[in-house]
């Protein structure tokens, strides 16, 4: 029951991280291009869409921090003889993460957060790219140390704990690179359809004086869907050719060689996957080609803002290949999941699935109604202050 | 460098960042604590919000750094914390996040019954937050009832006076110097109403008495922070406990003279210099016993090898300084009184 409980725990929690993240690491993306846009062509409307979609990102950012935090304290409550046995391998990237990166993201955040209106366009720039750089390289330190558990280079296994025995093999293993690009392109998609929605809305309902910033927002949009979508087959193709020298089962899984429980639900995610994916390059392509036609047509305008869900399917359906096919094992042929779980009382853990899943309920639905109803305001200047340049 | 070196600096670091974060923590909480007791309007608590809220994301990666780099250096000291006082850091996470979560999104809707309930739940998480991390470090100073690597009981014999002392010693010095920080930094009246609330409801006097408290350890006769391995080596390490008193008196002394500069300045150095005190009254224990004092877990059982421990201090020793360099930028840059409706 433990061992149910802590995996449900870890699943749910990881899963529910994943919804702020992608469309955070992707929208900076596209912010840092609008502020780029605002700074070198002193093209106003571009501050104006910065200013509105860094709204949408704050509110998600808050989100994804705190639920992030939720993941360290877990690998010491319910994942401790993991911790233990991995922690010398497995704690630098982490430390680099938080150190190298979250340090920059929250630091800089707080500033874009209370005093965007008030600093000069240098000082803008530059908080912008500091954000990005940050959601860069925490999501590049985090991935590393999932690439280790996948496939684990630079270190040995002694018969109880994993001793480092060369960092540079451990940050260039390429597992890591494969997933952090396809990862990353996979969150820039996500956002792009996540900005077509909103400016699809806008265009809907949204107030006259504002929509041709949607009609610049939702080029933007589909550009950011559809240049992820031609390269993210790309790499993935190379990353299955890589999967085939060090992962073979998963190989075995994902081509149904291997069926059955888990195996097979490994397959039907790849086929999703794939599916969506051939379907975003579709959409992208003839929203940019008749970019006319879609902003004249309500119809194409009601039916984007539904398709908001897809990439997070595709996202999802992408980590459960990665993940359900390493499985049982925590770190790939070295440590299975069962025996990096605490032994904790079993009430105990109840207590937290139990409370985290309220919690996180609440969390869910404040997100949401933030969230859109920040969408439905559309853009708003600031007003009152002096500018702190 | 020897293994031993690499270890006692690693210890040192890991210190050092949890005095770095409690320092920002307590003044941050400690302001956003004070803002139900003092505004009489939204204008007013909307200046304890900037002046909380610009800093605290910045300041909470410094507790993660302390919790990360002791995953990372001495994994089976995070283990076998977390696992026994599982619930007590899902209280803690859930005080992080209802902080977090409320203190930016306070003023996002509109409506009135929101902005109360988020007005709440950043008060009580900050209150919850401070004095559960008063809670943990005293305790870690003091000890678990650790015996053959097991726990002998659960994790409420955190609970016992001393503990429960050492969280209201964090929450009252949070109060004192959140007081002082909110004088500091704004314009209006906010500020010295903080500073008559902490004087009217005697929280400046509680400083000393709590401290005193703390240092004396009841329940803990057979563990002490003073009978370690340091202090029992060199009278000297005495100067840390003897400047902590200093500090809170001093504190006080500010606190009924209303100065909030002063205040601010010597609640902090309380602070640091208490945990210093700890931090090298357990050395070279990562989890001291207070069943018996060889019971405990010490550096050198939990260290990782040379290499990772390396690998660790070459990232601490590129990326502190780098941290520090802008985090400082960023206080001296925003130190402009926050005015009313300055959003």
């Amino acid at each position: 029951m433990l061992e149910i409980l802590s995996r449900m725990q870890f699943a749910f929690t990881i899963a529910f991280h994943f919804i702020f993240v992608p469309l955070t690491v992707g929208l900076i993306i596209i912010i840092v291009i609008f502020e780029l846009r605002y700074y070198f062509k002193d093209d106003d409307r571009f501050r104006k869409l910065s200013n509105y979609y860094s709204d949408i990102f704050l509110i998600n950012y808050a989100f994804g921090i705190v639920t992030g935090i939720a993941m360290t304290v877990q690998f010491g409550t319910n994942w401790a003889p993991y911790t233990v046995a991995m922690g010398e391998v497995f704690g630098s990237p982490l430390i680099l993460e938080v150190i190298a990166a979250f340090f920059l993201e929250s630091t800089f955040t707080g500033i874009w957060l209370f005093r965007r209106h008030r600093i000069s366009k240098n000082l803008r720039l530059f908080t912008v790219s500091m954000i990005t750089l940050g959601t860069l390289l925490s999501a590049m330190w985090i991935i590393s140390a999932n690439g280790f558990m996948q496939h684990p280079t630079g270190a040995y296994w002694d018969g109880s704990k994993i001793i480092l025995e060369d960092f540079g093999k451990l940050f260039f293993n390429p597992y890591t690179w494969y997933m952090y690009i396809h990862n990353h392109l996979s969150a820039i998609l996500l956002s792009g359809f996540v900005v077509l929605a909103i400016s699809s809305w806008q265009m809907l309902k949204g107030k006259e004086e504002d929509k041709h910033l949607f009609e610049i927002s939702a080029k933007y949009g589909a550009w950011a869907i559809l240049i992820p979508a031609i390269l993210l087959p790309i790499t993935g193709n190379s990353y299955l050719d890589y999967l085939n020298t060090v992962q073979p089962d998963k190989i075995a899984m994902i081509t149904g060689i291997d069926t059955g429980g888990l195996k097979t639900v490994v397959r039907l995610s790849f086929g999703s996957m794939v599916t969506l994916g051939t379907i975003f390059i579709a959409i992208s392509a003839y929203t940019l080609i008749f970019f006319k036609k879609y902003l004249k047509s309500k119809t194409l305008h009601k039916i984007y803002i539904w398709l908001v869900p897809l990439p997070y399917l595709a996202i999802i359906a992408g980590w459960m290949v990665t993940e359900f096919g390493r499985q049982p094992w925590i770190i790939y042929n070295i440590m299975e999941v069962s025996e990096g779980i605490s032994i904790v009382p079993v009430e105990q853990v109840w207590f937290s699935i139990i409370s985290i899943t309220i919690l996180y309920a609440i969390l869910f639905t404040m997100d949401y109604v933030l969230t859109i109803t920040r969408i439905k305001k559309g853009i708003v200047e600031p007003s009152g202050g002096e500018d702190n340049e | 460098m020897s293994s031993d070196t690499l270890i006692n600096i690693t210890y040192t670091i890991i210190s050092f960042s949890w005095v770095i974060y409690l320092v920002q923590e307590m003044f941050i909480t400690g302001a956003s604590a004070l803002n139900m007791g003092i505004c009489k309007n939204e204008e007013e608590r909307k200046q304890i919000q900037v002046v909380s809220g610009l800093h605290f994301d910045g300041v909470e990666v410094w507790l993660l750094a302390a919790l990360t780099i002791t995953l990372g250096t001495f994994p089976l000291v995070f283990g076998t914390t977390f696992t026994y006082l599982y619930v007590v850091f899902f209280l803690l996470l859930y005080a992080i996040i209802g902080r977090g979560v409320s203190i930016e999104v306070i003023y996002k809707l509109e409506s009135k019954r929101w902005i109360k309930s988020m007005v709440v739940t950043w008060t009580i998480s900050s209150i919850l937050l401070i004095f559960i991390l008063g809670v943990y470090i005293s305790n870690v100073f003091y000890g678990f009832p650790l015996k053959d690597g097991e726990m002998t009981s659960n994790y409420f014999s955190m609970f016992n006076v001393t503990g429960i002392a050492g969280g209201l010693l964090f929450l009252s010095l949070a109060l004192v110097s959140g007081a002082g920080w909110i004088k500091i930094n704004t314009i209006g009246d906010v500020g010295d109403k903080a500073l008559i609330f902490i004087k009217k409801y005697g929280v400046i006097y509680t400083v000393p008495i709590l401290l005193l408290l703390v240092f004396m350890g009841f329940n803990n006769t057979d563990a002490s922070i003073f009978i370690g391995e340091l202090f029992s080596k060199s009278y000297l390490y005495f100067i840390f406990p003897l400047l902590t008193i200093v500090f809170a008196l001093l504190t006080l002394y500010m606190g009924v003279k209303g100065k909030g500069k002063e205040i601010f300045i010597f609640s902090l150095l309380t602070m640091g210099s208490f945990l210093i005190t700890g931090f090298s009254g357990m050395y070279p224990y990562m989890i001291p016993s207070n069943i018996a004092l060889e019971n405990g877990i010490t550096i050198y059982d939990a260290a990782v090898s040379d290499q990772a421990l390396e690998v660790v201090l070459i990232v601490v020793a590129i990326f502190f300084p780098i941290t520090f360099t802008y985090q400082t930028w960023k206080y001296i840059k925003f130190t402009d009184k926050v005015k009313l409706n300055d959003e």
